[in-house]
């Protein structure tokens, strides 16, 4: 099983991890961290 | 006839279970209390079986199981997360997805089988509710308001790590969340990691280091670990973060910003780990009170209920309830995992049931005192098999007696009634002693307890005394705010110095008239007593009030260092033998260490247990 893991990891998990870092459009990386609101939803005030 | 909800967590830490009755939270507890492994990930089956037989029904009448969170969804996140970990996620990668595969996508099957295995009939088929809706369900259903903001603050559940929701009656809707990687549980346990602590169990510790520091390091965290926006988000920086790429916490990035390597477990502690404590405390109040802003802000609500593992930094709770932010706050005693099985039950019954407890006003929790309790009868029995010596008293007699021993500097261990749910001793599984003894601290910790000497004692006080020795600005009953002792008991260096004292230094200086329970900034933890939450406790601090004119006690959890509360007569003896307590009370029976015939065990207790 942890042959058949890192086998996944190195061919599907580390390409779209190299890709999401090369474009910044992970939640991980700095575009996220300097985004303006966090939230999930956008933040609206007032009756819902 | 009775609908029965049984909620689980479990797999992860601080598993339980938790039986609701009608509407009606009749009996929880954590399986740590059983297997007596701290923090235990196991299934709780004990902790269940416990709350069957207090119901006396079998899996068969359950109407309903709730597990507390959505493995699929789970298992969604930690795919994402090695999506986000680059090569380095290799080896954790390796050895936690086959697990993932083995059994844990399909966790409830998990759960059905081993409900089964434990031979008391059939249960219903598991159903799985989500992380932060059982906590936001465990901290507004039980809650005293008809309508509240609910915030829910914790490392992760499985994506979210912080939620909003409003509480109308029996519906309970999500308003906004803060998913991972971006979470302030992660951002405290990250620095209880680089200060030597455990993660997930070494939070308070850090906490109660804090004020021995300056917030030297706030603005470093802000500038680079942490973009705190005016709406109440945040975001980590994760360049400087590794939880998310295997077992360590902080990444090398980490170390350099703060110059110097992750602290030893166990080695010195040096001022700058205070001054980082305070620091990241700072932060995460300043965090919180974003967050109790856009709660109101969101929501229109006044009042404010609070779970999640973050609800239980009591420090930032009593900076929250003086900011004026909120009217009123509760907060779920059981506010970390522990609690989302009762979240999970609650949610699933009020729909049906409502919410009973809001008819005869105040809150659905029975002063936390949901687990197990021992009949007079039943402690006479183990205690006569033992040979152990003890007097039995008359209840009017039994206050005074306990309260003299305490008057005369004694320190003892108080069992009385159903165990607490949650982490906190509530005065059902407590060691107690006198507040105003100026070694109290200093012999609880290194001769009772066997820890740190910096860490703090928390006071339980009569609740109509409560103002007059703390600035609360209303009820602490299960002991989850922090306040600063009143004026009027400082001492007078402390009212000289104009403010607290700082720096490990000051560990045993006298800061008020209750120095065992003031800590070095001049605050306390307080729990504040009533008949209604307790009334044994309630009854002894009145009889200690009225030998001694202190209506406060100094309450700590009866327990050592590493070892969960005691659930059993025959736990509680145990520790009051292996430890320097004079006096246990177990019911109306009273024991002197000095009556006990030889304790002797094979081998050193202490390699038994492992360091928290």
């Amino acid at each position: 099983m942890r042959f058949v893991a890192s086998t996944v990891f190195l061919t599907r998990f580390v390409p779209v991890s190299l890709y999401r870092r090369l474009r910044d459009t992970s939640r991980f990386g700095a575009r996220f961290h300097r985004s303006p609101s966090a939230w999930d939803k956008p933040y609206a005030v007032g009756p819902r | 006839m009775s609908v029965y909800t049984l909620g689980v967590s479990a797999y992860y830490h601080d598993s339980a279970a938790a039986l609701v009755r009608d509407g009606v939270v009749v009996a929880a507890a954590q399986q740590e209390r059983f297997s007596r492994i701290r923090h235990d990930h196991g299934f709780p089956g004990d902790a269940i079986a416990y709350c069957l037989d207090h119901a006396g029904i079998s899996l068969d009448e359950l109407n309903a199981v709730v597990y507390y969170e959505d493995p699929e969804l789970k298992y969604d996140r930690v795919l994402s997360s090695f999506a986000g970990a680059g090569p380095r996620g290799l080896r954790p990668f390796a050895s936690v997805l086959p697990e993932w595969w083995a059994w844990k996508r399909d966790v409830l099957a998990r759960v059905d089988a081993e409900l089964l295995a434990l031979g008391r009939g059939t249960a219903p088929r598991a159903t799985a509710s989500q992380h932060h809706r059982s906590h936001a369900a465990s901290a507004f259903f039980p809650s005293p308001y008809e309508n509240a903001a609910v915030l829910t603050v914790d490392g992760v559940g499985e994506w979210q790590t912080t939620t909003i929701w409003h509480g109308r009656g029996t519906s309970l809707e999500l308003v906004n969340s803060l998913s991972y990687p971006h979470s302030v549980g992660m951002l405290y346990s990250a620095f209880t990691y680089y200060c030597g602590f455990k993660v997930d169990s070494g939070e308070y510790k850090l906490m109660g280091l804090a004020p021995y520091g300056e917030p030297k390091y706030a603005d470093l965290i802000r500038r680079e670990l942490v973009h705190l926006r005016p709406d109440g988000s945040f975001t980590l920086n994760m360049r400087y973060f590794a939880f998310h790429q295997g077992s360590r916490m902080v990444g090398r990035a980490f170390e350099k910003l703060f110059g110097a390597p992750v602290r030893d477990p166990e080695s010195e502690l040096e001022q700058r780990h205070c001054d980082l404590a305070a620091s990241v405390q700072a932060v995460t109040e300043e965090i919180v009170l974003g967050l109790a802003r856009a709660a109101v802000e969101l929501t229109g609500e006044r009042r404010l209920v609070m779970a999640g593992g973050v609800a239980l930094n009591c420090v930032a709770n009593g900076v929250l309830t003086r900011s004026g932010i909120v009217d009123e706050v509760w907060i779920q005693p059981a506010a970390g995992d522990a609690g989302c099985a009762l979240g999970a039950a609650l949610d699933h019954s009020v729909a049906v049931h409502g919410r009973p407890h809001l008819a005869a006003g105040g809150d659905g929790m029975s002063g936390a005192l949901l687990g197990p309790g021992f009949s007079d009868e039943e402690v006479e029995r183990f205690l006569t098999a033992g040979g152990y010596v003890f007097h039995t008293y008359t209840e009017d007699k039994l206050y005074d007696e306990v309260a003299s021993h305490l008057a005369d500097g004694a320190v003892v261990g108080w069992f009385q009634g159903r165990m607490e749910f949650g982490p906190r001793a509530l005065g059902a599984r407590s060691i107690i002693g006198d507040p105003r003894d100026r070694d109290m601290q200093k012999r609880m910790n290194l001769k009772i307890k066997f820890r740190e000497s910096f860490r703090p004692f928390a006071p339980a006080v009569l609740a109509e005394d409560a103002q007059d020795y703390f600035g609360l600005t209303g009820d602490s009953p299960y002991m989850l705010v922090v306040a600063e002792v009143a004026d009027r008991i400082k001492s007078e260096a402390a009212l000289r110095a104009g403010g607290p004292g700082r720096g490990l230094g000051s560990i045993n200086e006298a800061r008020s008239e209750l120095p065992a329970i003031t800590h070095v900034d001049l605050s306390a933890r307080v729990q504040t007593l009533t008949e209604r939450d307790n009334a044994p406790f309630t009854r002894l601090l009145r009889a200690f009030k009225a030998a001694t004119g202190c209506p406060v006690l100094v309450n700590t959890s009866f327990n050592v260092r590493g070892e969960p509360i005691v659930r059993t007569p025959e736990d509680a003896y145990r520790c009051f033998m292996r430890t320097g307590m004079d006096v246990l009370v177990l019911g109306s029976h009273v024991l002197h260490k000095d009556d006990q015939p030889p304790f002797a065990e094979a081998g050193d207790w202490r390699d038994e247990i492992p360091l928290d």
